[in-house]
C-alpha cells in the first residue's frame, strides 16, 4: 500500500520519537531530583565570612553563633552583637567588617540569603535533632570546611528517612566541633553509641505506612534522659526516628 | 539510505564519552557545579508558603524585619532580665544550683563552646581569637578569681565586662550557673571543691566526683 520510502519514514519517525521521550523521561526522572537541582546551591551572601576560618581555624564552635539550636525549631543566624564580639577588636578596621559594623549602629539587620530551605509544611525542629546528638554536618556537610557555605544534602523525604530507617548507617554523631551537648558521655564514647548501639529496624527493609499505622511502629516515645537539675537541656535516649507522616509534616 | 550510511565519526565518540561521564558523575551524587541561583522548582507545591517565618523578611513593617524586636522591659517567659549592679553581685547573686555529674557535664560543654575562644580550654586566656588579635583575658585560675565569689562571675557573664560583652543572650542563667561550677572545676585542678565537702548528701558526691573525673579525662 505504502512505498518503502514512507515506511521507512513512518518507522524513523517513530523510532526518534521514542529515542526523544527516553531522553526526556530519563532526564526528568534523575534531572530534578534534589539531589541535582538543590545540591550545589551556594548563593553569594552580602558579607563573604568564611566558616572556614571561623571554625576550621580559630575552632569558634558552631552553636557559639547559632544558639538557639538546642531550644527552637530554628538554627538562628546569629545577631550582629555576636560578630562584635569579637571583632570589636579583631580586624575592627577591616572594610568587610564595616558593614556588619554599620548594622550594629544603625540597627539594620544584615540581609543573609538562606541556603538550606525545607519546603514550608515541613516541621522540622532542628531542637529534636540536636537532643538526639546528630551532628550539624549530617545535614549541612562538613561547614567548617567551607569558604562559602554551599547545600551539600539533597534534604528530600527520602534522604530524611535514610537517616530515620537506619540511623547507624546514616547519622554523623555530634562532634566537638559543633559543641552539641552530650551528657555525661565524651564525643568518643557518644559516636561509639550511635554507630553501636542505636536501634536498626528492618536494615533498611521498607515498613508501609500501613504497618505503621496498626503497629505504631512508626510512633516512638523518645525518653529524655532525666536531668538531675529542673530545667537542665539533656539529649535525648537513642532511638530510631519517627516515620508517621504527622511527625515531620505539619 | 543515507543514515544508514553515516558512520561514528570521531566528535561523536568523543561527545558519547562525555555524554556518559557526565551522567555518570550525576547519578552518583557528585557535586557536578554550584550555583548562585536558588533551586529550580517546576511545580510549587506549597514550597513557599505566604507566612511569618522566623528570620524572614517582610514588606509589611516599615524596617522590614518579620521577627519583631522585643519590647523595652521585656523579661524572658522562664528567667529575668539580669538587673544586677556589680557592687550587689556578690550578695544579690546567689548560686543555688547543686553540683551534680550532669550539671558539671553541661558546664564543662557550655565552657568549651562559649568561653574557650579567649579564655582557652584551662582558663588561663590565650584562646585562639586572642592570638588573632582579641586583648587576652586574665587568668580564670589565678588567685584572686578563685577568690570571687559564684555571683562575681555570674555577673560577669551576664553583663560582660571590660572588653567582653555580655552573654546572656547565649547562656540560660542556668547554664551560667554550670559554667560558673565549671570554672571551679578548673580553680581546682579537675574536682569541684564543694564535692569533698561534708555538707553535700553522699548520692549527690558519687555522681558528682564520676562527673568531674570524666570531664577532667576528656579534656
Amino acid at each position: 500500500m505504502f512505498t518503502a520510502k514512507t515506511n521507512q519514514k513512518t518507522k524513523n519517525t517513530i523510532l526518534a520519537g521514542l529515542a526523544l521521550l527516553g531522553v526526556v523521561s530519563i532526564i526528568s526522572y534523575f534531572g530534578f531530583d534534589n539531589a541535582v537541582t538543590d545540591v550545589g546551591y551556594r548563593p553569594e551572601q552580602p558579607i563573604p565570612f568564611s566558616h572556614k576560618l571561623h571554625a576550621g581555624e580559630l575552632q569558634i564552635k558552631c552553636m557559639y553563633c547559632h544558639t538557639s539550636v538546642e531550644k527552637s525549631k530554628h538554627s538562628t543566624v546569629p545577631a550582629t552583637s555576636t560578630c562584635m564580639n569579637c571583632h570589636i577588636a579583631v580586624k575592627a578596621e577591616s572594610p568587610k567588617i564595616a558593614k556588619i559594623k554599620e548594622s550594629w549602629e544603625t540597627g539594620k539587620p544584615l540581609e543573609w540569603r538562606k541556603v538550606h530551605k525545607l519546603p514550608d509544611y515541613v516541621n522540622f525542629s532542628h531542637a529534636r535533632h540536636i537532643r538526639a546528638r546528630v551532628d550539624c554536618a549530617s545535614c549541612h556537610g562538613e561547614v567548617e570546611k567551607m569558604g562559602v557555605v554551599t547545600q551539600m544534602k539533597p534534604l528530600s523525604m527520602g534522604w530524611c528517612l535514610d537517616c530515620h530507617r537506619d540511623p547507624q548507617a546514616n547519622v554523623i554523631p555530634a562532634r566537638e566541633i559543633s559543641g552539641i551537648f552530650t551528657g555525661l558521655d565524651s564525643y568518643d564514647e557518644t559516636a561509639k553509641k550511635i554507630k553501636n548501639e542505636a536501634p536498626s529496624r528492618g536494615e533498611g527493609k521498607w515498613i508501609s505506612m500501613r504497618d505503621c499505622a496498626i503497629e505504631g511502629a512508626g510512633v516512638y516515645e523518645h525518653e529524655v534522659g532525666k536531668a538531675s537539675v529542673a530545667g537542665l537541656i539533656m539529649p535525648k535516649k537513642l532511638a530510631l526516628g519517627p516515620e508517621n507522616c504527622g511527625a515531620c509534616h505539619y | 539510505m543515507a543514515s544508514n550510511k553515516r558512520k561514528f565519526g570521531f566528535w561523536s565518540v568523543v561527545g558519547l564519552i562525555a555524554i556518559s561521564l557526565f551522567w555518570v558523575g550525576l547519578l552518583s551524587g557528585n557535586i557536578l557545579w554550584t550555583s548562585d541561583t536558588p533551586p529550580l522548582q517546576i511545580i510549587d507545591d506549597m514550597d513557599n508558603q505566604p507566612k511569618v517565618k522566623g528570620q524572614s523578611p517582610s514588606s509589611f513593617f516599615a524596617d522590614g524585619k518579620a521577627t519583631r524586636d522585643p519590647l523595652e522591659y521585656t523579661v524572658p517567659r522562664n528567667g529575668t532580665k539580669y538587673n544586677v549592679s556589680l557592687d550587689d553581685a556578690n550578695t544579690k547573686n546567689i548560686n543555688t544550683v547543686p553540683v551534680t555529674a550532669e550539671v558539671l557535664a553541661r558546664g564543662k560543654n557550655r565552657f568549651e563552646t562559649m568561653c574557650t575562644p579567649c579564655h582557652n580550654h584551662d582558663g588561663k586566656g590565650n584562646g585562639l581569637v586572642v592570638q588573632k588579635g582579641f586583648a587576652n583575658p586574665p587568668s580564670l585560675v589565678r588567685p584572686e578569681a578563685v577568690a570571687y565569689t559564684d555571683g562575681k562571675f555570674f555577673h560577669v557573664m551576664s553583663a560582660g565586662q571590660n572588653i567582653m560583652s555580655s552573654y546572656a543572650d547565649k547562656l540560660s542563667e542556668l547554664d551560667r550557673w554550670c559554667v560558673v561550677h565549671y570554672i571551679r572545676v578548673l580553680q581546682n585542678g579537675g574536682t569541684h571543691p564543694k564535692v569533698s565537702a561534708k555538707s553535700m548528701n553522699t548520692d549527690n558526691q558519687t555522681t558528682a566526683q564520676a562527673g568531674t573525673a570524666k570531664a577532667a579525662s576528656a579534656q
